[in-house]
């Protein structure tokens, strides 16, 4: 495709594109480096249109450093599941080419967003109220899953079974780095367990 | 090795982006607080109940700031759950910012009750029983609130029905209008009566519970303090010196002052935009423009 983003070609041809990446020298840290600040790019932006209404630059900024946690997360898991099944690749190469597969992400932070704002009357009912953004963000976390299996079988080679084993590592990796960013905010413990004894 | 060139709809993007900025910039508004004065008191109205990034919020501790400048509230009380820093980072922004006054809080969060303490400095611990979790807040001279006590929390806030300072008693997701939770404000009403009858003069509040999106300041609490200092807004609300309006009109607050308010509007409040309204087709086509300029730039080609 001549005209589309790597991102877009990602979520049309997932294991061709994935194939093709993994053999582009161009793949390593440059670009990694650019497809996070895209994605910190996106959500510093959803944070603006979501709150003010518009795009105001200190929410955009703001926004994209406190959001940059995301990005840090999904490092750290990817890395742990790469790592776990294939030993002999280079680590940021292909952590590069996993970061082309954030296309859902990004997708949905950009639609959302503008769609909310401009159904304002529908803001508070269809959205959330009726559940259209949870359902949005469930679908992209999906998809997102789907791709991170696709990325192991065609980038890195993996079989079935060990791409599989891979996307529950980089899953659980990621939920687990979740869960201790809230208990460490000590958010978990409380509202599950109560409290003590008196 | 060359440089890759952008292409010309990554550089249109870029360009139509930036006029978003700079438009958005341009039309983004600051409303000044309302403010009134009443029996000798100065009049602030605040939104007392504010989540953050750092719990289950969406927006930084200083993007909160700058939304509740925006909003022109006269006061914030940020509320996270189960811990208080993210609350004193809101305060030094806001100070260096001349924003709304910020009140250290926390949402004590457990299984079984959620209490609102503000004019703290240290955490209390989520995981002490209720009576104790009050007691720390009041060691250090602060104020404990009922947080939206659903029925399903009544058991767990009972035991400390004769130390709560006051209750939640207007909050969006109980309010008829925007219900959906299972929540009801009759019941947050018949706690509100509870508390009273054991301490006449508990505080009332009424907050956003706010998370995420434009709707900082959607339900507020008036609060009647000496100065506007967030002190004398603790020192107010200790004294039970509030009032809340419900979306139907119904008033909640400290007896004297509804009585000496009968009759009288309150200050009339900033026309904030809670819903995404906008202020008209510039700015409108702005929010156009930031949809279409980053859908671009994430789909179509970046690099020649």
């Amino acid at each position: 495709m001549g005209w589309g983003s790597t991102e877009l070609e990602v979520l049309i041809r997932p294991s061709a594109t994935f194939a093709a990446l993994v053999k582009d020298p161009a793949e390593g840290k440059r670009r990694l480096s650019l497809r996070v600040g895209l994605l910190l790019l996106v959500l510093g932006c959803a944070v603006s249109l979501t709150t003010a209404g518009r795009l105001v630059p200190a929410h955009v900024a703001l926004g994209l450093v406190a959001w940059a946690f995301v990005p840090a997360i999904q490092i750290a898991g990817a890395s742990v599941a790469i790592r776990t099944v294939r030993r002999d690749v280079d680590l940021w190469r292909a952590l590069s080419v996993y970061a082309a597969g954030n296309g859902p992400w990004l997708v949905a932070f950009t639609v959302l967003p503008t769609a909310m704002l401009l159904s304002p009357e529908a803001a508070g009912s269809f959205w959330i109220g009726r559940g259209a953004l949870p359902i949005a963000l469930a679908l992209a976390l999906l998809h997102g899953v789907v791709l991170t299996f696709t990325f192991h079988r065609a980038a890195l080679g993996c079989t079935r079974g060990r791409a599989l084993a891979a996307t529950g590592i980089d899953l659980a990796a990621k939920t687990a780095l979740s869960l201790l960013w809230f208990q460490g905010m000590d958010n978990l413990v409380p509202q599950f367990l109560g409290a003590l004894a008196a | 090795m060359t440089r890759p060139r952008p292409t010309l709809a990554a550089l249109l993007a870029g360009v139509a982006l930036v006029a978003a900025l700079a438009i958005g910039a341009s039309q983004d508004p600051t409303h000044p607080p309302a403010t009134g004065r009443h029996a000798g008191f100065v009049i602030v109205e605040a939104d007392l109940h504010v989540h953050t990034r750092f719990s289950d919020g969406f927006l930084s501790p200083l993007d909160v700031v700058l939304h509740a400048h925006r909003q022109g509230l006269g006061a914030i009380a940020l509320t996270e759950h189960n811990v208080v820093f993210p609350a004193k980072m809101a305060r030094a922004w806001s100070r260096w910012i001349g924003g709304p006054e910020v009140l250290i809080g926390e949402e004590i969060t457990t299984r079984d009750y959620h209490l609102l303490a503000f004019g703290i400095e240290r955490a209390v611990d989520a995981r002490l029983p209720l009576r104790e979790a009050i007691g720390r807040v009041h060691e250090q001279g602060g104020v404990v609130i009922a947080a939206h006590p659903a029925r399903r929390f009544w058991p767990g806030l009972r035991p400390g029905l004769d130390l709560l300072d006051g209750v939640e008693v207007v909050h969006p997701a109980a309010s008829r209008r925007t219900s959906g939770s299972g929540w009801s404000s009759e019941d947050f009403v018949t706690f509100w009566e509870e508390v009273r009858a054991v301490r006449p003069e508990a505080t009332a509040i009424g907050t956003s519970d706010y998370h995420a999106g434009p709707v900082l300041g959607l339900s507020t609490t008036w609060l009647f303090a000496r100065s506007p200092r967030a002190e004398d807004l603790v020192e107010a609300l200790r004294a039970g010196r509030t009032v809340v309006e419900d979306p139907e009109g119904r008033r909640f607050g400290h007896p004297e002052l509804l009585r000496s308010l009968e009759g009288q509007a309150l200050p009339e409040k900033p026309s904030r935009d809670v819903s995404w309204k906008g202020r008209g087709p510039l700015d409108r086509f702005a929010r156009a423009l930031a949809g279409v300029a980053l859908l671009v730039l994430v789909l179509a080609r970046r690099s020649a």
